[in-house]
């Protein structure tokens, strides 16, 4: 990261009355990043959004925009615009008047403000719709207006309010798309609220994980997916297995644990500290694998078949072991059905167990 | 699984109790045209002298315009004060908001003659004299949870970010409320203002207990009452009162709907 | 773009800004801001006159003036003269009847509107509720043409021949009050039953009958119960207002169907008794409250042990 991130947000909390909606968060934002605040609803992603559009304002730290401190600097005067998850087109106005209505303050000439909307109403392909009322418009294309008003203030900074939450699932997954371009095109930076982890998986380029107002973890998807810092952010992101287990050793940089259900399990040392309390082992469903035969080679551990879900290219099989009580979830692709009551293997990817500490 | 006319009886029911409910008016109308001034049947024939008569009365006039007076005084502090507190309770929470709201209903619920009376004695105590303007503090009374009522109903339909999303675009607060802000609750405060007045131009108790010797229109109908020889022309102005009342409704009706986009939706 | 004076003086304005968000920030003062002028309005227009009555109530008028010696005589005299009793009984009784008819005869309507009228609902709300807000007097006065010695029934009745002499019974009684203020409140109470079954759930009414329940049988257990938030709301609303009604029994209730509210009436203009007038006031208006909450609470019982 540089030395300036382009948007920082400097340990800045927020108090409602006795509630703490954000703890001291800390993020820097490049320029041009798209940047996602991921997390259940009530952790604070939206407030911090709205801390940074100014309205609210941070009960402690700062938030700096290219340079610039913004506390006490009012909506109207930042460089930053925003698309609100109910899309707030304005209803007594056309498309067209709606993407217009902030240029009334720039003072363009007539010819200047026509190109200017033209240009924006291009860019979300609405063109055709410019003399169209909001109620006559579906849920998408009010979006695209609510997308079109933002950019042509031409922001430093935008920011969307789970932008896609109302549309249904195969739009949401075309927007998500053209969202993705769009950012790519106009090389704004976006800051982007969403519950829906695959939705901030798919676009970001990084993600801000949030629990109950912390910040829990800043990565890449990839590196939030493959490793968590914490045992909530495993869970929330993907599914995940966990084991209950305890340390028997260390051999070659490497902990020895004994897992309830799996037996034996080494998982690398990567923080070199001493696991000597109950541990957590983690597993993604996809690096579980089920066989008819016990390999020679790595440790397997008869299982039996509780249930099959068919998913079209994948398929979930909740599977039991001896010494866990919960049922442990296998990804595979979709291959024969397995419920023909014939012995079953589970057996783990080397490197894909994790470890967290049992809090 | 429900029919979609459903029991014959009960639709025969509704359409004999629509009737019923406009029958007295109807009666009305029709002895507004009877020849003779008794008020029964059968009817003798058809005339519109009482019409004619009616607007040579003077005192009618004088107690008209009275109330159109009070009734646009009225109606437009109502709204203002209802357009106010609607968007304090709509837009922010704070403590003692639901007592405010019971409060600012509560004239709906106390019985008029103990609004009329105890109106009546305080103000006279407080050294009033009985116009038309303790008349009209009366109805400012009555009418302010009708106005509260009406706007409370508008700016809750009324996504508050859309007042973000004008900021958020670089107006300021006042460029927002003149942009966004009033072009969304004026079908709202122009129903408010007919309700509102419609409300003070019919009202006879408080009028009745709080006007001295300016009478209001309904005050006036009902020292007419007593003379029989009156009362086609009464019945002549009550007719005019209701029609022009019906499409005053009419128009209320069709601008609060005109607000809501959801309820076409 | 922006040059470093531009961004110091905004950055200066800002400043300003946030000082003046500050004192304005906090969300209880800004409603209380725009509370201010109905609340002062209420506080001095219903709440000063209502406390002014209550003082009232306990002076007494001697002459022209009000002696301000504390008493309860005025209390004494409202609930015990027998004028006062009968006329406070009388009130309860015609309006309760008038709260009972009203709801009874508008839920069929309300019920039709809410489930039969497909499309035009807010129109036929609007063609029910329209003579509800057309002038009062008149539609009371339209009750004494009608029932009146010479009124319309009598005269078409005998018109048609059916009757040879006026039927005396119609006007200048309690029932003549029932009936026109039954009607004239009519439109009142179809307002609030239907929002309440408007708002049932219909997929309810379907699970009723697909667990085995009749027409009748589903009415009954879903959707009456899921209704009564609207007729209590309705009952109260037409109780309350009814007891204290005043033109409806000067106009056609003649000297038997008299009512509290013209003893009240009369105590602050021709007799000229304010003490009195306002404990008469208040003593009703305790007496509805207390009826009403009993009402309120019973029926939350009642909802409570159906659902």
């Amino acid at each position: 990261m540089e030395a300036a991130p382009f948007i920082l947000i400097d340990r800045v909390s927020k108090r409602f009355g006795p509630v703490l909606a954000v703890d001291a968060a800390e993020i820097g934002i490049g320029r041009g990043e798209f940047f996602s605040l991921l997390g259940p609803s009530g952790c604070g992603k939206t407030t911090l959004l709205r801390m940074l559009a100014g309205f609210e304002a941070p009960s402690e730290g700062e938030i700096w925009i290219d340079g610039q401190p913004m506390s006490g600097v009012p909506p109207h005067h930042r460089p930053t615009n925003m698309v609100f998850q109910s899309y707030a087109v304005f209803p007594h106005l056309s498309v067209e008047q709606n993407v217009a209505y902030g240029l009334r303050v720039e003072r363009l000439t007539a010819e200047e403000r026509r190109r200017r909307v033209r240009e924006a109403l291009e860019l979300v392909h609405m063109a055709a719709l410019a003399d169209r009322r909001p109620h006559q418009l579906s849920g998408g294309q009010r979006q695209r207006v609510a997308l079109a008003r933002a950019l042509i203030k031409r922001p430093k900074v935008l920011l969307l309010d789970e932008p896609l939450a109302a549309l249904d699932k195969k739009l949401r997954e075309e927007m998500q798309v053209e969202l993705r371009q769009l950012q790519r095109s106009v090389g704004i930076t976006f800051v982007f609220v969403t519950h829906d982890q695959e939705e901030a998986l798919a676009l970001s380029d990084r993600i801000a994980v949030m629990f109950e107002g912390r910040i829990a973890q800043i990565g890449s998807p990839r590196a939030i997916y493959e490793r968590p810092a914490s045992r909530a952010v495993g869970a929330f992101i993907g599914h995940m297995n966990f084991f209950p287990a305890e340390l028997r050793g260390r051999e070659n940089g490497e902990l020895i644990l004994d897992c309830a259900g799996l037996g034996a399990i080494a998982v690398p040392d990567r923080r070199g500290s001493a696991h000597a309390a109950p541990a957590l082992v983690a597993i993604r469903p996809e690096r579980l694998r089920l066989v008819r035969e016990p390999p020679a080679d790595v440790p397997a551990v008869p299982v039996s078949l509780v249930s099959s879900a068919f998913l079209g290219e994948r398929s979930h099989h909740l599977v039991r072991a001896e010494g866990l009580p919960q049922p442990i979830l296998v990804a595979a692709q979709s291959g024969d059905a397995l419920e023909d009551g014939r012995p079953l293997w589970l057996v783990a990817e080397p490197g894909a167990a994790l470890l967290f500490p049992d809090d | 699984m429900i029919g979609r006319r459903g029991n014959p009886w009960l639709a025969t029911y509704v359409i004999a109790g629509v009737m019923l409910l406009y029958a007295p008016i109807a009666i009305l109308f029709l002895f507004s045209f009877n020849q003779t001034h008794y008020l029964a049947f059968p009817i003798t024939g058809l005339t519109f002298d009482w019409y004619s008569r009616m607007s040579e009365n003077a005192g009618l006039f004088t107690s008209l315009r009275n109330s159109l007076q009070v009734g646009w005084v009225a109606s437009a502090v109502a709204t203002m004060l209802g357009l106010l507190g609607a968007k304090a309770t709509t837009r922010y929470r704070f403590p003692g908001r639901a007592g405010s709201v019971g409060l600012i209903m509560a004239p709906l619920v106390i019985p008029e003659i103990i609004l009329g009376t105890s109106l009546l004695a305080f103000l006279l105590a407080a050294g009033f004299n009985l116009t038309l303007l303790t008349v009209t503090l009366g109805h400012i009374v009555i009418c302010t949870p009708y106005a509260f009522a009406i706007m409370t109903s508008r700016f809750a339909g009324f996504d508050p970010s859309l007042e973000e999303a004008s900021l958020d675009l670089g107006e300021n607060a006042i460029g927002t409320f003149r942009r966004v802000t009033l072009p969304l609750v004026m079908p709202g405060i122009l129903a408010s203002l007919l309700l509102c007045f419609l409300i003070s131009f019919d009202e006879f108790l408080l009028a009745f207990f709080l006007a001295g010797t300016d009478q209001t229109l309904p005050v006036f109908m009902y020292s007419q009452l007593r003379f029989p020889k009156k009362l086609p022309e009464v019945l002549a102005l009550g007719t005019c009162i209701i029609s022009a009342s019906i499409v005053l409704l009419v128009i209320a009706e069709l601008l609060r709907r005109r607000g809501a986009p959801a309820a076409q939706d | 773009m922006t040059t470093g004076g531009t961004i110091l003086g905004r950055q200066a304005g800002d400043r300003a800004f946030a000082r003046r968000s500050f004192f304005f920030g906090s969300q209880t003062l800004r409603a209380y801001g725009l509370l201010a002028p109905l609340l002062l309005m209420i506080g001095l227009l219903l709440c000063a006159p209502i406390a002014f009555t209550v003082v009232v109530s306990f002076w007494t008028q001697v002459n022209l003036d009000l002696e301000r010696t504390w008493t309860l005589a005025n209390y004494v005299e409202a609930w015990t003269s027998p004028v006062y009793r009968t006329l406070l009984l009388r009130s309860l009784w015609i309006s309760g009847s008038v709260t009972l008819l009203t709801v009874a005869l508008a839920y069929p309507i309300a019920y039709y509107v809410a489930f039969y009228v497909h499309g035009r609902k807010l129109t036929w709300i609007l063609i029910l509720t329209i003579p509800f807000w057309t002038s009062y007097l008149l539609r009371v006065f339209a009750w004494k043409v009608i029932l009146g010695f010479n009124g319309a029934i009598n005269s078409g009745l005998k018109s048609v021949g059916l009757i040879s002499e006026p039927l005396e019974f119609l006007l200048y009684n309690p029932i003549a009050v029932v009936i026109t203020l039954t009607h004239a409140w009519m439109p009142f109470a179809i307002l609030p039953i239907y929002v309440s079954l408007e708002k049932l759930d219909r997929s309810l009414i379907e699970a009723a009958t697909d667990l085995g329940d009749g027409p009748m049988a589903r009415f009954l257990r879903v959707t009456l119960p899921l209704s009564m938030p609207g007729v209590t709301a309705a009952a109260l609303m037409i109780f309350i207002p009814t007891v204290g009604d005043y033109v409806t029994p000067q106009l056609v209730g003649g000297p038997d169907g008299l009512m509290i509210a013209n003893a009240i009436g009369t105590q602050f203009g021709r007799s000229n008794n304010w003490p009195l007038g306002s404990a008469l006031s208040l003593s009703s208006a305790l007496i509805v409250t207390t009826l009403s909450l009993g009402y309120l609470w019973a029926a939350r019982r009642a909802f409570e042990k159906v659902a």
